[in-house]
C-alpha cells in the first residue's frame, strides 16, 4: 500500500488535500498521513517512506526547503516524490525549491484536478 | 456529490479511540465490527473483520447520515446479557453518529472550498486560454477544448456564430465524431430554434420528451445549450451533447456558464479585431488600386508585385539550400509582407504622373513636340512668305533649312530610344539657334533652353530633376508608412516596402543600404518589383520585354550587385518566372528560356 504524507501547518490545506486525494481511492490503494509542521513531517516521511509528499514552504519548526533537503540527503528515500505547495506570485520560491530537489510545484490556491492528475501520474509510475 | 461512504465520515483513528474507551467494558467473548457498504472499518474481539450478519447469533444496528444508512454496527455475543449489550451497542452507535455529523459538516465546508478552488483554477486557465488568440475560430476551439477535455459524458460539441446582418447562425467549431453533419441537421430542428430564441436554456436531459421534439431521429439524447452574449448582444451559441439521457448535472451547467460568459467577451474581441483587420486590409487594397489607377501604364503593378513576392518567399521557406535553410516566415511575417508589397509604391500618390509615365523627353503635362512642330510649320510659312516677297533666294532656303528632315530628327530624339551622340548633340544645339517670329514680329528660338536640355538627355526620357522626383517616391513611401503606427508584429512593413530600390552593392536609393543591412524579404520585394516592371506589357516608353530578355537583364543586375544573386538563383530554379508568365504575360512575351547560363551552381 502506498503512503502519502501531507505536511502543512494550515489545517484547511491538509483537509483540502486529503479530500481531493479521495478521488483516487478507486484507482490506487494508499494511506494518507498528515503533519502540521516540518519536524513532524520529516519524521513521518523517514518512518513511512511515502511515495508522495505534499510539502508546504513556510512552516513552524522546520521549513519546506530544509525538509526536502533532508529527504534528498537520505538515499533510502530516493523513490519519494516531493510536491511543493508555493503561494501564488512567489515563483522565486521555485528556484530555491528546485535547488533542494523538489520534483513538482503546485501553486496555492491549487487546482484540485491538477493535484489528482499529478498524484495519479506519480502513484501510477 | 457522489455516493456517501462511511469511511469518509468515520475516520479510522477516531473510531479506534472510541472502541478503546468502550470495548473493555464489554463482556468477555464479545465481538463487534463497524462496516461500511464495501469495507470493514474497525472492530473489537477475535476475528472481528470476519463478522457478518449471516450468523443467527449476530445482531446489527444501522449507521445513518442524513437519514440514509451508509454502514452498520454488527455484534455477536454468546452470553445471555443481550439487553445490556444492546444498550452498549446503541451507545456506540450514538457516539459514531456524532462523529459522523461533525465530519459531515467539516467535509461540506471543505467541499465548498474545493469547489471554489476548482472554479478559480478554471477561470484562471480559461481566461488565459480564451484570450490567447484574436481569431474567432481559435477562441471557439479553446472553449470547446476546455469543456470537452474535462467531462467524459460529452460526446459532441459545437459553437455556432451569430451573424447579425442576416440574423442567422453558422457553424464555427465542432467536436466529436461526425459532428458536422449532426449539428448541421440539428440546426434545422425546432429544438435548435427553441434554444436560439430562448424558449429552452441550459440542460435538456431527455431531448425526446421535450414538446419541441418533433420525433425525428437524433443521436443527441441530452443537450446543454447556452448563448454567448457580450454587452447584452448575441455573439454565438454553444451546444454540448451526449448520447444518453440524464448526461448533464448542475455542475456542468455551472462550469459551462462561467466559461461561456468569458468566451463571449473573448469572441467578441476577436470579431472586432477581425473587423478592424479587414477594414485595414480593404484600405490597403484601395490604396494599391489608387496607385495603380493613377497611371494606366502601371495598372496592376501593386497587385502583381505581392504575388511574385509571395511566390519567392514561399520558395525561400521551402528551400533547404544553405542560404535559406534557416529562413522561416510566421503568420505575422506573411501579413507584414502582404502589406509591404501592396504599399511599396504608395509614395507614388504624390509623384506627378507625367513624370512617372514620361513617355518622351518633351512631355510635361502634354508632349511639347507638337509645339515644336507648329513652330517649324510656322517657320516654313514665314520663309515661304519671305520668298514670295523676294527677300530670300529659293536655293538658299532649301540648303539652310531642310525643315521636314529636322522635324523628323527632333521627333526621334524626343523618343529617347537611342543615346545622344556628340554629332547629334551638335545638331540639336544648332537647331536650337533657329528662330521664328511671333505675333508681335519678335524673333523666338525654335527650342527653348529647357526644351534643349530635355532633348539632350543622353539616355531615356527623364532629366536629372525628374529622375530625382521619381526616386523620391520611395522616400515618400517610407515617410507615409512611418506615419502609420503599425503594431509590433507588423513593425517590419517599412523596411520591407522601403527597400525595393536598394541594391546589394550599396548603389541603390534612398538609403544606400547594402547586403549586410538589407533583409531577405526586402531583397525579395526588390526582385518582385523589377521582374514585374520589366515584364509589364504596357509601358509608354518601350515595347514589353520578352521573358528571356527580362531574365537576361535581371541576370546582369544580379552580376553587377544590384539584386541578390542567391534569391535570383532561387527565383530561376523554382520556376516562379515561368508560372508567373503563364498566368500574367501576353503569349507574345513568353519565349523559350534557358536558365542554365544564369545559375551559380548547376541544376541537379
Amino acid at each position: 500500500m502506498f503512503k502519502v504524507v501531507i505536511v502543512d501547518d494550515e489545517v484547511h490545506i491538509r483537509a483540502l488535500l486529503e479530500q481531493t486525494m479521495e478521488e483516487l481511492e478507486e484507482e490506487f490503494e494508499f494511506e494518507i498521513l498528515t503533519a502540521a509542521n516540518g519536524g513532524d513531517g520529516l519524521a513521518a516521511i523517514q518512518r513511512e517512506h511515502p511515495r508522495l509528499v505534499f510539502l508546504d514552504v513556510m512552516m513552524p519548526v522546520m521549513n519546506g526547503y530544509d525538509v526536502c533537503a533532508a529527504v534528498r540527503a537520505d538515499s533510502s528515500l530516493d523513490e519519494t516524490k516531493v510536491v511543493m505547495l508555493t503561494a501564488k506570485g512567489q515563483e522565486t520560491d521555485r528556484q530555491r525549491g528546485m535547488s533542494v530537489g523538489v520534483n513538482h510545484f503546485i501553486t496555492k490556491p491549487f487546482d484540485p484536478d491538477e493535484i489528482v492528475n499529478l498524484a495519479r501520474e506519480i502513484l501510477g509510475s | 456529490m457522489g455516493k456517501l461512504q462511511l469511511h469518509h465520515y468515520l475516520p479510522a483513528k477516531r473510531l479506534r479511540e472510541q472502541l478503546l474507551s468502550v470495548a473493555p467494558l464489554l463482556p468477555v467473548g464479545m465481538v463487534l465490527a463497524v462496516r461500511g457498504e464495501d469495507r470493514y472499518l474497525g472492530g473489537w474481539g477475535e476475528r472481528a473483520e470476519l463478522l457478518t450478519t449471516d450468523d443467527r447469533s449476530t445482531l446489527e444496528l444501522p449507521l445513518t447520515l442524513e437519514g440514509i444508512p451508509i454502514g452498520r454496527l454488527v455484534w455477536h455475543t454468546p452470553l445471555e446479557q443481550t439487553e445490556l449489550i444492546e444498550q452498549w451497542a446503541r451507545h456506540l452507535v450514538t457516539v459514531c453518529q456524532g462523529l459522523m455529523e461533525v465530519e459531515h459538516a467539516r467535509r461540506a465546508v471543505t467541499s465548498e472550498a474545493l469547489e471554489s478552488f476548482r472554479e478559480i483554477a478554471l477561470l484562471e486557465r480559461a481566461s488565459s486560454v480564451l484570450n490567447r488568440s484574436l481569431r474567432p475560430r481559435e477562441v471557439g476551439d479553446a472553449l470547446l477544448g476546455e469543456l470537452t477535455s474535462r467531462a467524459r459524458t460529452i460526446r459532441w460539441g459545437a459553437v455556432f456564430l451569430y451573424n447579425v446582418d442576416p440574423g442567422n447562425y453558422s457553424l464555427l467549431n465542432i467536436f466529436g465524431e461526425d459532428a458536422e453533419p449532426l449539428f448541421l441537421a440539428f440546426a434545422d430542428t425546432p429544438l435548435f430554434k427553441g434554444y436560439v430564441e430562448g424558449q429552452i436554456t441550459g440542460i435538456l436531459n431527455d431531448t425526446r420528451s421535450h414538446p419541441l421534439h418533433t420525433g425525428g431521429e437524433t443521436l443527441f439524447r441530452a443537450i446543454l445549450g447556452l448563448p454567448l452574449e457580450a454587452h447584452n448582444e448575441r455573439v454565438a451559441i454553444l451546444f454540448l451533447a451526449a448520447d444518453h439521457v440524464d448526461a448533464f448535472v448542475s455542475a456542468d451547467l455551472k462550469r459551462t456558464t462561467a466559461l461561456t460568459s468569458m468566451a463571449a467577451t473573448a469572441l467578441r474581441n476577436a470579431q472586432m479585431f477581425e473587423a478592424e483587420t479587414q477594414m485595414f486590409r480593404a484600405f490597403i487594397s484601395m490604396m494599391a488600386s489608387a496607385i495603380d489607377a493613377k497611371s494606366p501604364y502601371t495598372a496592376g503593378h501593386c497587385r502583381r508585385v505581392p504575388e511574385i513576392a509571395r511566390m519567392l518567399t514561399r520558395a525561400a521557406c521551402e528551400s533547404t539550400d544553405p542560404p535559406f535553410q534557416d529562413f522561416s516566415f510566421s503568420e505575422d511575417d506573411w501579413e507584414t509582407l502582404e502589406i509591404a508589397t501592396y504599399l511599396h509604391d504608395c509614395g507614388k500618390v504624390v509623384t506627378p504622373e507625367w513624370v512617372v509615365d514620361k513617355p518622351t523627353k518633351l512631355s510635361t503635362n502634354f508632349d511639347r513636340i507638337d509645339m515644336v512642330e507648329l513652330r517649324i510649320l510656322l517657320m516654313m510659312a514665314q520663309e515661304e512668305l519671305a520668298i514670295l516677297k523676294g527677300q530670300t533666294g529659293v536655293a538658299e532656303v532649301a540648303q539652310q533649312k531642310p525643315f521636314m528632315d529636322d522635324l523628323k530628327f527632333l521627333k526621334e530624339c524626343n523618343l529617347g530610344k537611342e543615346f545622344i551622340s556628340a554629332e547629334n548633340e551638335a545638331r540639336l544645339r544648332t537647331l536650337a539657334t533657329f528662330t521664328w517670329r511671333d505675333a508681335k514680329g519678335e524673333e523666338q528660338p525654335l527650342l527653348t533652353a529647357e526644351e534643349l536640355t530635355n532633348l539632350l538627355i543622353r539616355r531615356g526620357t527623364l532629366n536629372a530633376q525628374e529622375r530625382q522626383i521619381i526616386e523620391d517616391h520611395v522616400v515618400h513611401t517610407i515617410n507615409m508608412l512611418n506615419s502609420i503606427p503599425f503594431p509590433p508584429r507588423l513593425r517590419n512593413v517599412v523596411e520591407y516596402a522601403g527597400g525595393h530600390h536598394e541594391c546589394m552593392n550599396g548603389k541603390g536609393y534612398p538609403n544606400r543600404l547594402t547586403d549586410t543591412t538589407l533583409s531577405v524579404p526586402a531583397r525579395i520585394v526588390a526582385i518582385a518589383d523589377i521582374f514585374e516592371a520589366l515584364t509589364a506589357p504596357d509601358r509608354p516608353y518601350r515595347l514589353p520585354y520578352t521573358l528571356s530578355k527580362t531574365l537576361d537583364i535581371m541576370f546582369r543586375m544580379s552580376k553587377e550587385g544590384h539584386i541578390d544573386p542567391e534569391l535570383f538563383g532561387l527565383f530561376l530554379r523554382s520556376g516562379i518566372y515561368q508560372r508567373y508568365a503563364d498566368h500574367y504575360l501576353k503569349p507574345s512575351q513568353i519565349d523559350a528560356v534557358d536558365i542554365r547560363p544564369y545559375l551559380l551552381t548547376p541544376l541537379d
